[in-house]
Order: C-alpha cells, then structure tokens, then sequence
C-alpha cells in the first residue's frame, strides 16, 4: 500500500493542475478570512476572530474538485491502463488516492487557521475595525474541524471521479450533488441534520453550533461515513469494470 | 509464457472474441496478427486483466494476471498510443510506476537512456512524437525487467529508424534474454521480419497459429515436365495432390524430394523441381481474406 501512495503521491504533484487548484484552496482560505473580518468587523471581538477563522466554502468545493481530477484525470487520459498494469489490485490504487487527497486537504485544513490569524493580523495592522479574541484551544477545534471538513470532500471528490470516469463530469455532479441537491435536500427537516451541507458547516465552525445542526463529535462521524461509504461504492464499482 | 485458454468476450451486440486459445512462448517473438476490429486489443485488455472475459482465462507465467504479487516486475505492456497523461514529464510518469512497482526511482532514467529518450526526461509527454510516445510506453513496460511483453500496435508512429531499432529491441530481448513477446499488429509489413510465430485471429476467433519456421519448409512442390500428364498420374498415385498448369504442376503433400523420385520411377524427365515457399503475407492474406470487420 505504501508503494502505491508514493506512485500517487508522484502523480499529483507532478500536474500543474494539482498546484492550480491547491493555489485556488489557499486563496480560498484568504478570502474568507478577510471577508470575515470586514464583514463582521462591527460584531464583539470573538465573533469577528470564529468568523475569520471558519472554513472556506471556496476551499470545500476546490478539494472535491482536487479529488474529483486526481481520479478521473487518469480516465481521460487513458493512463489508468498503465496504473493497472503496474498495480493489479484496483481497490489498493483507490484507496492510495483517497489517502493523497486526504493528505493535501488536511493540509490545507491545518494551513487554514495560521494563514487566517495571519491575514486577520494584516488586517488589524492596516488599522481595519476590530480585534483578535481566539485562543490556543479555540484554534486547534478549528484547525482540525476544517481538516477534517476538506478531508471528507476530498475523498468524496475522489469516489465521484471513479464512478464518473470523468473530470467534467464529476466536477458537475459534485457541484450539484453537494453544494446544490444537498443544500435542497436539506431543507427537508429529517435530513437536515445529516447532510453535507450541515455537516461541512458544523465542522468547518465548529464553535458556532447552531440548533438542528448535529454535534461536532456527530458531524465528524457522519464525513467518515459518507466518505466511506462513497469510497467503498466506487471501489466495489471498479473492481469489476472494464477499463 | 501467456496462455489464453478458450477467452470469451461479449458487448450488447457481438462477441469482440470468441473461444480464443493460444500459447506465446517463452524464448520467441509471436506476432498476434489479425485486421482491424479483430479483437486483438480486447484479448490483451483480458490478459492484462483491463478487461473481464465472459469465459475462459488468460495465464501470464502461469496465473491469472490480477493474481500476480507484482505485476509491473512479471508484465510489460505496451498499449496503443502510449497510456501517458498529457501534462506529466516522461521522467515522473515513469517514477510513478517506479514507485508502485517498488523499483528504485534511478531505474527511469536508465530506461529512458536506453529507449533513446534521456535528452528529455523533463518534457511533458503531450509535447513528444508519437514516436517518441511509443519508445516510453516501451520504457515503462521494461521497468521491472519483466519476464513477459505484450506490445499492442508497437510501431505505429515509429519512423522506419525507429521501425528497425524496435525490430532488434524485441528480437533481443526475446532471443539473448528468454523473455516471451507477444506483438499485435494489423500491419503484417511491421512484424514479419520479427515473429518466430504467429497467432492470427479475425472476427474474434482463432484462424491459425504456426511457426514462421513452417513456412520456410515448403508449402508445395513445383515440378515442370515436357510429359506432365504422365507425371501428374503418378504423383497422385503417390498421395500428392496436383494442381495442372500447362506443363508445370503444383504439388502438395509430398516434398520436392519425394517427387523427384516418383518422376523418376515413372520415367519422366523433369526440366524443373523446386519447392515453393509461401511467404507470411501470402499466409496471412489468404487466411484473413474477407473477415475484417
């Protein structure tokens, strides 16, 4: 399994489209860090700092993207053949995916709130309104509840990008299925508090609970088993297609 | 050595193989000949487990490919076109597979030096030739120094350079180093100066698998003679069967020397015996005559 995640690992980094779109994440970040603190620059000091801090949608949507082209870009390309043909075990070659999606994401995740605190910082310094009331504590809740957030969407990019077969493709049903499907879903009261949209905003503010909303430790387990289960549906899928 | 044993495939509306089997050995080029929409691509797509069959099985070094420990270090496979993503180097797609066969990462630049290629590693592939394509598919295939090669379309794009060192690349591999080979084309002009054997298959089935040594051997006999009448009465008498062509007779069944003596003991003079060899696009045309899909 190793060998296979250093094969992946190769391949992400060695597509500029992987860097592009890890550029558009960070900014991602750095967008909504400063709209929080221009938005609510005339709120008390700690909803100004938890707003900065929250997780980009921006960045939510641009690691499912990243899963979706480190999956289906190999269709497209017909380079899954040699993929096979190096690795026989198709679920091993999945999986390593999911792991490198991951890791970038939780990457990304941890980035977040340092780079956050940094442009709010910026943003105090240039004499914007407001000021800086987060601890040590509240930052590391944060930090690992956006980690856990891209993570999520990433393997969920990643499964949608084997079941597609196809960037385009995918990156329309991502988008749909879970930025807009989701969001409607959600208004229907049983599913509200089990969809991604819920799900991704609890753990992406994770010290703003909001009522119907289920509970970090909840929403945590739900992303495990949505992308499990995701995960699980495109290996069983690929193992017995043709390529 | 590849086995494929009564191998079956089925799409919605035709069978792209059926009941296929054959044997690459070990040692020898086999060319895997067959026109377009043969099935050729579909057969090995099911050897190299790309590719389900609907029945029967394919064996690379006697299991099926998807049982292999590692298969990068059993398989090379060259596929149509170089299965290469566009925006990669050549060097990284080739650690890729370095990485995933447990090989050290140095071993792409050897392979790219040896395929002639090492003066641009770090170019993306979607700049190169299909030729150059076609030299890293055959880079990456020989990697993990495998046992077994399976080349689908390996010429197309190679220049007539490219067509010669391709030609001794495989002739080599199979012949110094024992590694079995295995050659698709529908282009006989590409692969006759380079296969020991042949499979042709068209329509999905199996039309013949021979030796090209056989060929060498005589297909008939070619016997002139001013009293051919009487000759063609006694070769048949003899098991040979005769084909009339004014003077000239055309035998099967029988060698050039078995003739001779039945002409011999019929008491006619022959002006001409000589066996008439077929070549391997004679074979083939008249084996595939009118199958291609």
């Amino acid at each position: 399994m190793g060998r296979q995640i250093a094969a992946e690992w190769i391949k992400a980094r060695s597509l500029r489209s992987t860097w592009v779109l890890i550029g558009i994440a960070v900014l991602g970040v750095v967008v909504q860090a400063l709209t929080g603190a221009i938005t609510f620059s005339g709120e008390p000091g700690r909803v100004q700092s938890l707003n900065v801090l929250s997780g980009s949608v921006l960045t939510l949507i641009v690691v499912t993207i990243l899963g979706v082209v480190l999956a289906a870009g190999e269709y497209g390309s017909h380079s899954i053949a040699s993929t096979y043909t190096a690795t026989a075990d198709r679920r091993r070659v999945i999986l390593a995916k999911v792991v490198v999606a991951i890791a970038i994401a939780v990457a990304i995740g941890l980035l977040s709130v340092p780079l956050s605190r940094l442009v709010a910082a910026i943003w105090f310094g240039a004499g914007g309104a407001g000021h800086w009331d987060a601890g040590l504590g509240t930052a590391a809740h944060y930090a690992y509840g956006i980690a856990i957030s891209y993570a999520g969407f990433a393997a969920v990019g990643v499964a949608i990008g084997v079941l597609t077969r196809s960037i385009a493709i995918g990156v329309g049903i991502a988008f749909f299925g879970l930025f807009v499907l989701d969001a409607i879903l959600g208004s229907v009261s049983f599913y509200s508090e089990y969809s991604f949209t819920t799900v991704a905003a609890v753990l992406g503010d994770p010290d703003v609970h909001q009522g119907g909303f289920p509970r970090f430790g909840s929403a945590v387990a739900l992303m495990v088993l949505y992308a499990g289960l995701l995960t699980g549906i495109g290996v069983a899928i690929e193992r017995r297609r043709d390529v | 050595m590849i086995q494929a044993e009564e191998l079956t495939k089925e799409y919605r509306h035709f069978a792209a193989v059926k009941q296929l089997s054959f044997v690459a050995e070990a040692g020898q080029v086999t060319g895997f000949l067959g026109p377009n929409g043969a099935g050729k691509t579909t057969t090995i797509s099911m050897i190299l487990g790309l590719a389900e069959p609907d029945g029967g099985r394919a064996l690379v070094a006697g299991k099926p490919f998807r049982e292999l420990d590692n298969p990068a270090r059993a398989l090379g496979a060259v596929l149509d076109g170089g299965a290469f993503h566009d925006g990669r180097s050549a060097r990284a797609s080739l650690q890729a597979t370095c990485a995933a066969a447990g090989l050290p990462a140095g071993r792409a630049d050897e392979m790219l030096e040896k395929v002639g290629l090492s003066d641009a590693p770090h170019r993306r592939v979607g700049k190169y030739s299909l030729g150059m394509r076609q030299r890293l598919a055959l880079a990456q295939a020989l990697l993990g120094d495998p046992e077994v090669l399976i080349l689908d379309e390996p010429a197309n794009g190679l220049d007539p350079e490219g067509i010669l060192w391709l030609r001794q690349m495989l002739r080599r591999l199979a012949h110094e180093e024992g590694k079995t080979v295995l050659v698709s084309s529908h282009v006989l002009a590409e692969v006759q100066e380079t296969v020991d054997a042949v499979v042709v298959i068209a329509e999905g089935q199996l039309v013949s698998e021979f030796g090209v040594g056989e060929l060498a051997r005589g297909h008939a006999v070619i016997a002139r003679a001013a009293q051919a009448d009487r000759l063609a009465e006694a070769v048949e008498r003899g098991g040979g069967k005769v084909v009339r062509r004014g003077d000239e007779l055309s035998v099967a069944g029988l060698d050039s020397e078995r003739v001779g003596e039945i002409a011999l003991e019929a008491g006619v003079a022959l002006s001409a015996l000589e066996a008439e060899h077929q070549d391997l696009e004679q074979r083939y045309m008249e084996l595939t005559a009118g199958k291609g899909r």
